[in-house]
C-alpha cells in the first residue's frame, strides 16, 4: 500500500490541537538562528513547522521523499499560548511513473475560525 | 513606512539542522545521517526545506515587522537542496505595492540562493500592513 494510500482526496489525515507557547517559538527561532525577532503572535513558518511535528508523529513520512513546495497563510492574527484546532486533509495524490505526487493541508482554527492554513507538496517513492 | 531591502547571508551549521529536528521532529536521516546521505543521490547531509524557509520570516520580518507574523503569506518551490554546512542568501524584491481599506498589502518575490548561486528556493511572500 501507498503512502497514505488508505485515504480519499479531501479526507481529514487527523486532527490535534496545538499552540505556539513562548518557549516553542523561542527553541524554534534558535534553531534557525533567528535572534532578532519577537513577536505577541505565532509566524507562519513555525506554525507550520509544529503541525508538522504533529502530523510526522502520526505520519511519518518515507525515506527517500522530497519536499517540492509549500505554501503558508495567516487570515487572522494568532496569539502565541493560544490553543489552536488544527485539521490535515490529504489534498491531491496522483501516481507519476515510480513515484507519489501527494498535497497535504492543514488548517488551523481558533474559536471555530479559520486563522491559517499551510499546504505542503511532497514526492514520494512508491513502494 | 520606509522599507530597508537588504539580503540575509548565513551559515547553515550541522548545529542549527540538529536543532531544528528537535522542534520539527523531521529526524530523516537524509538531514542528519551522513553515512546514509552518502548512498543518496545528494551524496551529502542536505538541510531540512523548512529550515530554508524560516529565512523568509526572517527577512520578511526584518523589513515588515510584527505585520508578517499578523497577516503574512508565503508560496514557495524548492528547486536545489543545501548541503548543511553551506552558506545561504535569502533575497527579497518588492514587486507590487496594493493600498485598501485594510491597509497596504505588499507582494514580493523571495529567493534564497547558495554559495555558487544556485536557486534553492523561489516564490511568492506577501504581507498586509495595516495602517
Amino acid at each position: 500500500m501507498n503512502y497514505l494510500g488508505n485515504y480519499k482526496i479531501n479526507q481529514e489525515l487527523c486532527e490535534f490541537n496545538l499552540n505556539i507557547s513562548n518557549e516553542y517559538s523561542k527553541n524554534y527561532l534558535k534553531s534557525c538562528g533567528i535572534d532578532n525577532y519577537e513577536s505577541e503572535f505565532a509566524n507562519p513558518t513555525e506554525l507550520a513547522t509544529l503541525s508538522l511535528k504533529y502530523f510526522l508523529e502520526k505520519f511519518p513520512i518515507p525515506e527517500g521523499s522530497i519536499h517540492t513546495a509549500q505554501e503558508i497563510s495567516i487570515k487572522e492574527k494568532i496569539f502565541k499560548n493560544k490553543e489552536l484546532k488544527c485539521s490535515i486533509t490529504l489534498s491531491q495524490s496522483k501516481e507519476i511513473k515510480n513515484s507519489l505526487f501527494i498535497k497535504v493541508r492543514s488548517e488551523y482554527l481558533c474559536d471555530e475560525i479559520i486563522v491559517g492554513f499551510s499546504e505542503g507538496t511532497l514526492i514520494i517513492p512508491k513502494n | 513606512m520606509e522599507l530597508k531591502i537588504k539580503s540575509i547571508k548565513k551559515f547553515i551549521s550541522e548545529k542549527m539542522v540538529q536543532g531544528y529536528a528537535e522542534v520539527s521532529g523531521d529526524f530523516n536521516p537524509i538531514h542528519l545521517d551522513e553515512d546514509y546521505a552518502k548512498k543518496t543521490e545528494f551524496k551529502n547531509k542536505i538541510v531540512h526545506g523548512m529550515l530554508l524557509i524560516s529565512n523568509i520570516t526572517e527577512i520578511m520580518a526584518e523589513n515588515f515587522g510584527n505585520s508578517w507574523s499578523k497577516k503574512g503569506a508565503l508560496k514557495i518551490k524548492f528547486r536545489n537542496p543545501l548541503p548543511v554546512n553551506s552558506n545561504l542568501e535569502t533575497n527579497l524584491k518588492i514587486k507590487k505595492i496594493d493600498k485598501n481599506k485594510d491597509g497596504t498589502l505588499y507582494t514580493c518575490e523571495v529567493m534564497c540562493n547558495d554559495q555558487d548561486d544556485n536557486i534553492l528556493i523561489s516564490g511568492i511572500a506577501s504581507v498586509l500592513v495595516e495602517e
